[in-house]
């Protein structure tokens, strides 16, 4: 009896405690949007920045509501067809930003005051369609390249590599050492496909025109650069850690931070979270090296992301408002110097306090600058470039197939939907 | 009117009514089919439909008939992965059952014993990791597992066997097996419980009347013991084989969604969630129909298992009443 | 000596410790013959000891002076262990006849082995178990570089529960999870009660297409639904509130639980049900007063089956409750997982707090589990 009254006690209290719920006061002429973001690392730092947004318009709220980002596209997707969708959301560039465009969920915002005169064409395409139609304010770019542990350099006496060729020997030097030369590993299959193999590609591909070049059929998949691209992954196979294969990304990140590997293939978000480790020696960042017979470099500098405003919000000038200020070169100063590392697209760049970010930024000096190889166009079929590129790098990295074959089954993989590889080299 | 009433009384519905008692019965299923059809059936039946359909999106709309079939068994792509997914699955489930099943039939016949010492804290240790996250036993689990800084290694290293050592998790070979392995560690508390609760049914003038006759421990438990547990044995079999199609966690916890090394640890949880919601790093187009199709495969899978499963024991059940 | 260290060595000389303990139990099956208890201990130890030499021998060990003195040391106290249980503890226990000896020895080796397998198991268990405790009471950037140490008392700190508690809002969270939880188990459990009872008693085809209609929900992941499933709960209402996530839980726990129940509700004798309504018992007190404690193993096991993927459902709550204050714990734990770094710290140690309300509610089933065993005569 004892038992039961005490499951109904509980039971009672449960639904009781059920009853409570935060009230949600507002007052009545101030409006609230919320931000769906994939960035769960930078609550803080966007919560700063939307508190400068609401100093500005002090009628505006702007909530930010991350979700992790292996769940992010499948969320948000599901918000939108159930109506529950943010207001504002991240974009993420290319065919993942466009299939919410062209489902209709998410607004043309091309008449945004300023959005032209404050990116450049280049960056606004990652979000617009073949008419012109921009539905993305351009929000961040990332940036690729090599970490190197400074003092460890010192110590061996390895000058930053000038060519591919300088910086294979200096990985030898390394190797030769005891170190591992790179702490880059195939754990995680996409962090050999987006920072090491697209990373090192547009100097070996010849940068935005050689890409172009694949693009509208002037060339095919498994030319003479794209078999120079896979050869260096190759190049690299006896330098990477030892059963890399089970190697993951945090692994790579701690190899690299303990000083065991001198170098880190890698992307310039890394850059807060090696700061906010300290590491007991001193890093900086060098450019992928092109090989020596080549003069132009290139350097891999992703738009990544932009912001979008939901077609069903219920506060569109809010929303407007919002994506206006983020033509305006405070924001940029803002988001830049909040964001060490995810670089502002604006034409304005401003200068960054950050010493590595402001390094990792000044590699665009002189170089080429483009998106990532797979991301225009060869993700829009099924096998996508994206995978191919992937998935052969790592075949290569693993001595499980030669550069060419590598090639090759890029091209043929892309030939079995993409026009431009079909119709390749005539 | 008299092909619906014959209809009834075929199926027991129309005797069942006349008896009050049984009314009552029949009063007692209301609130499970009512909350069970709106939020359970209701929606999945209308979203198997969708297999029938094309479009973006999670609602496609445009009728192909049986084409996201043909596809899935079609198309070169597709099949590949399908049929991968498919076969890995299997072998998930044939190491749930050979280790995990296997274990917590061991671990219950031990914990059966009337005189163990410290039997209640065994048995809270081994259903201890059922409680914890997916998240978290695998992480764990890859912090052990290890090639650079792995308690594995450095334990095999002390022995004086690092030649035992491989990256398994990097390994085509052998990463659904790590998988399946881990995956059993955790649950194998769920299968002990049940089992144990069976083993400890079995009244003991049976046990006492067979070590009368002079058998001896291992006799008794195969020849009488083992024969009074094959229902729940049918039973958690098929929760093992329910379970395994359906798996997803362990795998997007500790591989991701794409199944790696070269989609060797992929499975029908995953292969669905990637065709149905979540498409493929980082292109996230997915396409519903196919995912529903999938689903529905996977469903007609399971369907045949658990029928023939309840066929037979209901024959099993029959013979034990008449012989 | 490190824990890594002590298992090392135990795997190590597995194979001595192996050959002792079948030499022990082949002596023990062996010398019933003489019939005396102390030649059978002593003839156990001395051929497992033989067994260990031998293996030493024949294996080259390192150490093999090491292996000897440990082996001597393991044979006088398994022979002591022995001949102090039989003599002094449990003289009741000595065997009077040879078939009862056998017998005897048959469990007391029986029990060796079962402590053996049941504390490799516990070491297998512990494992991961004391990286994650280890690991939680490190700062973050400790967790790679020595992930199997104990940290150091400079080390040492409680910034991940801090974290967790403090700077998060995880009680809350906690609060909403178990509230969820809870609310829908108990639905489960009185809807799956109800079901079962209908379907074990209700004998016709019927009840078969019932039944398969019933367990089909099983049968299909759950977020093929979703859309459907979320419309319905945007429909009534529900949406953003805790209360929206109680039905689907119960829509997908009921399955297993008529599953579950149902096969354990036909195993009660009919009998027993019978004779309870003839003396004018209504069938729901028959099923309260009669069924429910019988099948209280099978409760127990519902509530574990269906808490555990329901406590840890990170779905659902993605799409449902996003606001702040109807956030579920694995909804807030998933928030640490950054795009490229994540919070370990944080991390494990909410983690390991958050599997503690499913272990306690373990405990306490289990509590019900073994009375209502011994509560019930059921047939098997």
């Amino acid at each position: 009896m004892k038992k039961t009254l005490l499951v109904l006690i509980l039971v009672a209290a449960v639904v009781v405690g059920m009853g409570h719920k935060a009230p949600v006061s507002k007052a009545q002429d101030e409006v609230t949007l919320t931000l769906g973001s994939w960035r769960v690392d930078d609550v803080e730092q966007i919560d700063a920045l939307t508190a400068a947004f609401h100093e500005a318009y002090p009628n505006i709220n702007v909530v930010f509501d991350p979700t992790n980002p292996p769940d992010y596209n499948a969320t948000l997707q599901s918000q939108f067809e159930t109506g529950n969708a943010p207001d504002l959301m991240y974009l993420r560039s290319f065919a993942v930003g466009r299939g919410l465009y062209d489902q209709g969920f998410i607004s043309d915002i091309s008449d945004v005051p300023g959005l032209t005169d404050a990116f450049t064409e280049g960056s606004l395409a990652a979000w617009s369609t073949e008419d012109g139609v921009h539905y993305g304010v351009p929000l961040m770019a990332v940036s690729h390249g090599i970490y190197y542990n400074v003092d460890l350099f010192n110590e061996l006496g390895i000058e930053i590599p000038q060519t591919w060729e300088e910086l294979l020997a200096a990985a030898q030097v390394l190797k030769d050492n005891g170190y591992d030369a790179f702490a880059n590993a195939s754990g995680e299959p996409w962090t050999i496909a987006e920072i090491v193999f697209m990373n090192l590609a547009p100097n070996f591909i010849g940068g935005y025109e050689g890409r172009m070049a694949y693009l509208n059929g002037e060339r095919c998949f498994n030319d003479e650069h794209s078999v120079a691209a896979f050869q260096a992954m190759a190049d690299l196979a006896p330098y990477v850690p030892e059963d890399n294969s089970a190697l993951t990304y945090y692994d790579s990140q701690q190899i690299f931070l303990l000083g065991e590997a001198g170098m880190w293939m890698g992307g310039s978000w890394d850059i807060p979270f090696f700061e906010s480790e300290e590491p007991d020696f001193d890093w900086s960042v060098f450019a992928v090296p092109a090989p020596a017979a080549q003069e132009e470099e290139y350097v891999t500098f992703h738009v990544d992301a932009a912001i979008g405003m939901n077609a069903a919000t219920e506060h569109p000038d809010e929303a407007r408002l919002f994506l206006q200020w983020m033509t305006t070169p405070e924001f940029a100063a803002l988001f830049g110097n909040l964001l060490p590392g995810f670089f502002p697209l604006n034409v304005q760049a401003p200068t960054l306090d950050d010493p590595h970010a402001d390094a990792f930024l000044k590699l665009n000096e002189g170089r080429g600058l483009d998106v990532r190889w797979a991301w225009e166009g060869l993700l829009d079929g099924e096998p996508t470039g994206y995978n191919l590129m992937q998935d052969n790098a790592i075949a290569v990295l693993n001595g499980e197939i030669t550069p060419q074959e590598a090639a090759d089954n890029l091209q043929n993989g892309l030939a079995e939907w993409f026009a431009p590889a079909q119709a390749c080299g005539q | 009117m008299a092909f619906i009433q014959k209809t009834l009384r075929k199926f027991g519905l129309l005797d069942d009514w006349q008896a009050p008692r049984r009314r009552a019965w029949l009063v007692f299923l209301i609130p499970g089919l009512i909350i069970y059809t709106l939020f359970m059936a209701y929606p999945l039946v209308n979203s198997m439909r969708l297999s029938f359909y094309t479009g973006t999106g999670l609602r496609p709309d445009h009728f192909v008939g049986l084409d996201n079939y043909k596809t899935l068994f079609g198309d070169t792509l597709w099949n590949e992965r399908f049929t991968n997914a498919l076969s890995n699955t299997f072998i998930f489930f044939g190491i749930h059952m050979a280790v995990q099943n296997s274990l917590g039939l061991l671990f219950a016949t031990i914990l059966s014993q009337k005189h163990l010492l410290g039997r209640n804290i065994y048995r809270t240790f081994i259903f201890i990791p059922a409680t914890m996250s997916v998240l978290l036993t695998a992480f764990l689990w890859r912090l052990i597992l290890n090639p650079r800084w792995g308690m594995l290694k450095a334990l095999l290293e002390r022995i004086g066997h690092e030649d035992w050592f491989k990256a398994w998790l990097g390994d085509t070979k052998y990463a659904l097996i790590v998988v399946s392995l881990v995956s059993s560690w955790q649950w194998v508390g769920l299968p002990t419980m049940m089992f144990l609760a069976g083993f400890l049914r079995i009244p003991d003038e049976l046990v006492e009347a067979a070590r009368v006759d002079g058998a001896n421990a291992f006799q008794i438990w195969l020849r009488i013991k083992l024969p009074l547990l094959k229902p729940i044995i049918g039973i958690v079999t098929i929760l093992t084989f329910i379970g395994n199609f359906n798996a997803f966690d362990v795998v997007y916890a500790m591989m991701g969604a794409n199944g790696p090394p070269q989609y060797s640890t992929d499975i029908m949880g995953t292969f669905f969630y990637r065709a149905a919601i979540a498409g493929e790093h980082p292109v996230a187009r997915s396409d519903m129909g196919i995912g529903a199709a999938v689903a529905t495969i996977t469903f007609l899978i399971l369907m045949v298992g658990v029928s023939s499963w309840l066929i037979f024991s209901r024959q099993q059940s029959e013979e034990a009443v008449l012989g | 000596m490190s824990v890594i260290d002590a298992v090392a060595w135990v795997v190590r000389y597995s194979d001595v410790l192996a050959w002792i303990l079948f030499g022990t139990a082949v002596g023990g099956f062996v010398t019933p013959r003489f019939n005396t208890n102390t030649l059978a201990i002593w003839g156990g130890a001395l051929f497992g000891f033989g067994a260990a030499t031998i293996t030493v021998v024949l294996a080259g060990l390192k150490d093999p002076m090491v292996v000897l003195a440990a082996a001597t040391i393991l044979a006088i106290a398994l022979a002591g262990y022995w001949f102090g249980v039989l003599r002094i503890w449990h003289p009741e226990r000595r065997p009077s006849n040879r078939m009862v000896e056998r017998f005897h020895f048959n469990t007391i080796f029986g029990q060796l082995m079962s402590h053996l397998i049941l504390i490799v198991w516990v070491l297998i268990v512990l494992a991961p178990f004391w990286v994650m405790l280890v690991n939680s009471l490190k700062p973050k950037r400790e967790i790679f570089r020595s992930p199997f140490d104990f940290p150091t008392a400079e080390q040492r700190t409680l910034e991940g529960y801090k974290s967790a508690w403090i700077d998060g809002n995880f009680d809350v969270y906690f609060k909403n999870s178990i509230t969820v939880s809870i609310n829908s188990i108990l639905l489960i459990l009185i809807i799956g009660v109800l079901a079962s009872y209908a379907l074990a008693n209700w004998r016709s085809r019927g009840s078969s297409m019932v039944y398969l209609y019933f367990i089909a929900g099983l049968m299909i992941p759950i977020r093929l639904g979703t859309i459907n499933i979320v419309t319905i709960v945007q429909a009534l209402g529900l949406n953003g509130r805790l209360e929206g996530l109680i039905p689907i839980y119960v829509a997908m726990g009921v399955p297993m639980a008529v599953f579950v129940l149902t096969s354990f509700m036909r195993g009660i004798p009919q009998d027993l049900l019978d004779a309870a309504r003839m003396d004018g018992a209504s069938e729901f007190q028959v099923l309260w007063r009669i069924v429910v404690p019988l099948v209280r193993p099978a409760l127990a096991t519902v509530v574990i089956l269906n808490l555990i993927p329901i406590y840890n459902d990170l779905w659902f709550p993605l799409i449902l409750t996003r606001s702040e204050s109807v956030r579920t714990v694995t909804y807030g734990v998933s928030l640490l997982f950054g795009q490229y770094q994540s919070d370990w710290n944080a991390i494990l140690s909410t983690l390991s707090l958050a599997s503690v309300p499913v272990l306690i509610i373990y405990l306490l089933m289990s509590k019900q589990f073994i009375q209502g065993l011994t509560a019930g005569a059921v047939k098997g």
